[in-house]
């Protein structure tokens, strides 16, 4: 009779966690395949401009008769394009290096701030990510224009990015200085460094991974902005610009050559805005 | 700074002068009056919010009192930012920079006063031996275990040769056997340098094991400032001979003094006897007050044992509780003045008593106190 329950025990017992395990496994094959659907759905439409950025020909058939530079030849001479190009550099170079520092500075202050007022702050500045973009192009192109100030067209569109790119500098830097001890000031002021002084060899430091985050971030704003450069820049189009003024007329297949570059560019500048904040949070 | 040198006592470390300090309506220290002597190992001892982190803090620079004047060593350092003070300190969360190596956390102070090489790494490297982490400079101060921390904390503030070293619950963070190590070396260090320490801490033994002269402080007043020894077997109220140990405290009437000796006469000639000194205002027949005496001085022996000395108190009770930890048992006793505990030892001299045993419960004349109603101190 024991023996017996004990037999059927093992048996009953047995196959059970195996099976369990199996089931797991299956669930695990429907989320990859799920995975993989939605990267496929989300990428293809890159994936087919990439590929066709190489193509021999001009027809955007499929499969593409085999590989070359020449569209990327053919854009990079193109003078027009250089010249956006160039730009687009410039608008994301100011971008960071101004709405970086801009970010920065509003961080720390927001630090010193009471709670209460700090959080209605920074409701206030969040507000941009919220407003449509037209809205703000709009705004700022009238705005620009009731002041009577006749800027080069290009400062107009980088000051729209800055307002853009704000309140994601502040948002990675608010983060970042929420995990840092300020209490180590304190004990940098008691072996004798000043307010100053403890900034610099103490919080700089410890904050810099999240600072070359948020200024990466911000010209990663500013290299693929549509709409402000388009109510804004008129005759110094930045490259957004120019591929859309080339799609109306032409199916070109140089514009695929130019679409890579600034994908390019921009996933560099997300990868390693990405990887710096992360480095930080490390602590 | 200020001229006030003049009135600083030689041998005077540091000075708190009516010193107040609030936080918002919360009135953290109230007319702190203090003085810590150069070379001592000095104590602020007392439970959470009783406003010893605040004074300690007040010293560092960290707050600044609402009135009151704070000198350091004659001068005047009241409103001095903590840079400019010739004071260092150990923080309860160590504080080590992460970002920096043990040699760059102990070397940040002396960078600071332009101290160059070689003096530099000479003295770092004699501090890290001090404190025994030398090997470790290399290391990331975020490689390091707790109590290693704690060393390079301690070497950080030291390297730098304060006038005073304030340290703030450095060991909380340790585990008992490493806590109790550490304040044997911590003694030891503060002994060798001959720096003054001022050393906050909510546990007593930890204040009574270090220090030279300890401070007990309870709601924003200090309330009493004597040796360990002073403090536990002559507490100034009954709140600091409650919070340094435990006791036993009983009503006591006097029925008779004789010889420096108070009686209180229980039934069939037992008698409770109190050392009342000259001139002490209870010592008048009729009057009642409460004492105390600590379990670890109350003898207890079985029924009819030999008794003491003459003027012990001696009185019949029945065991009610027994509780065993080890080293020790405390017993718990029924006796004319109430429950008393009896902590005895469990040496070789140990009776092992049982719940309903009658015995005979003793103490010399020396042992027992009278308490002094807290505010009175």
């Amino acid at each position: 009779m024991t023996a017996l329950t004990a037999k059927a025990g093992t048996v009953g017992v047995g196959p059970l966690p195996p099976r369990g395990r199996r089931r797991r496994r299956v669930k695990n094959v429907g989320a990859r395949i799920f995975l993989v659907l939605l990267a496929v759905f989300l990428f293809a439409p890159l994936f087919v401009v990439v590929l066709f950025s190489f193509n021999q020909t001009a027809s955007l058939s499929f499969p593409i008769p085999g590989l070359s530079l020449r569209w990327y030849d053919k854009v990079l001479d193109d003078p027009e394009v250089v010249a956006a190009l160039g730009r687009s550099a410039i608008a994301a170079f100011v971008t960071g290096l101004v709405g970086g520092t801009l970010g920065i500075l509003a961080a720390l202050g927001l630090q010193g701030l009471p709670s209460r007022w700090r959080g209605i702050v920074q409701t206030i500045v969040l507000v941009p990510i919220a407003t449509p973009a037209l809205l703000l192009a709009i705004g700022l192109a009238i705005y620009f224009n009731r002041l009577g100030i006749k800027p080069p067209k290009l400062p107009m569109a980088i000051a729209g990015h800055i307002l853009l790119a704000l309140p994601f500098v502040l948002l990675t830097m608010t983060a970042a200085l929420d995990r840092f001890r300020f209490s180590l000031l304190e004990a940098a002021r008691d072996l004798g460094a000043t307010r100053a002084r403890a900034f610099w060899t103490i919080t700089f430091p410890l904050v810099l991974p999240a600072v070359l985050g948020a200024i990466l971030l911000a010209a990663a704003v500013s290299i693929d902005e549509f709409i402000i450069a388009f109510f804004t820049t008129g005759t110094d189009a930045t490259l957004p610009l120019v591929i859309y003024a080339r799609i109306r007329r032409v199916i070109d297949p140089g514009l695929n050559a130019l679409a890579t570059i600034l994908l390019v560019a921009t996933t560099l500048l997300a990868v390693l805005a990405a990887r710096t904040t992360v480095s930080s949070t490390r602590r | 700074m200020t001229g006030s040198l003049a009135t600083a006592r030689a041998g005077t470390a540091i000075q708190f002068r009516g010193v107040n300090k609030w936080f918002g309506r919360f009135h953290a220290v109230r007319d702190l009056d203090l003085e810590i002597r150069e070379g001592e190992f000095f104590s602020l001892l007392g439970p959470s919010g009783c406003g010893k982190t605040t004074s300690l803090r007040m010293l560092a620079g960290f707050e600044e009192p609402d009135s009151g004047q704070i000198l350091l060593r004659g001068e005047d350092v009241t409103y001095l930012p903590p840079n400019r003070r010739p004071v260092n300190m150990v923080f309860q969360n160590y504080e080590l920079f992460p970002h920096m190596t043990v040699f760059g956390n102990v070397a940040y102070g002396l960078k600071l006063k332009k101290v160059r090489e070689p003096e530099l790494s000479q003295r770092v490297l004699d501090m890290l031996r001090v404190v025994r982490v030398d090997g470790l400079e290399g290391r990331g101060a975020r490689q390091l275990s707790g109590g290693q921390q704690q060393r390079v904390a301690l070497a950080r503030a030291l390297v730098n040769r304060p006038a005073v070293l304030l340290l703030d619950e450095p060991l909380s963070a340790l585990d008992v056997k490493l806590r109790r190590q550490m304040q044997v070396e911590l003694k030891a260090i503060q002994h060798r340098l001959g720096t003054t320490f001022v050393y906050v801490t909510h546990d007593q033994e930890e204040a009574f094991l270090m220090s030279d002269r300890v401070a007990i402080m309870n709601h924003g007043v200090v309330l009493q400032v004597a040796t360990p020894r002073e403090i536990y077997e002559r507490p100034a109220d009954a709140f600091v001979a409650d919070f340094v140990g435990s006791l036993n405290t009983f009503e006591f009437r006097v029925d008779g003094v004789a010889h420096g000796v108070a009686d209180m006469r229980l039934g069939e000639g037992d008698r409770v006897r109190l050392r009342a000194d000259d001139g002490a205002s209870w010592a008048t027949v009729g009057t009642t007050i409460r004492a105390a005496v600590r379990p670890e001085r109350v003898r207890i022996d079985a029924a009819g044992a030999p008794s003491g000395s003459e003027t012990d108190t001696r009185l019949p009770g029945v065991i009610a509780g027994a509780d065993y930890v080890g080293p020790a048992t405390t017993y718990r006793a029924e006796t004319a003045v109430g429950l008393l505990s009896c902590q005895q030892s469990n040496d070789a001299s140990r009776r092992d008593l049982a719940v309903g045993d009658r015995v005979t419960v003793s103490w010399p004349l020396d042992a027992a106190f009278v308490l002094p109603s807290s505010g009175e101190a």
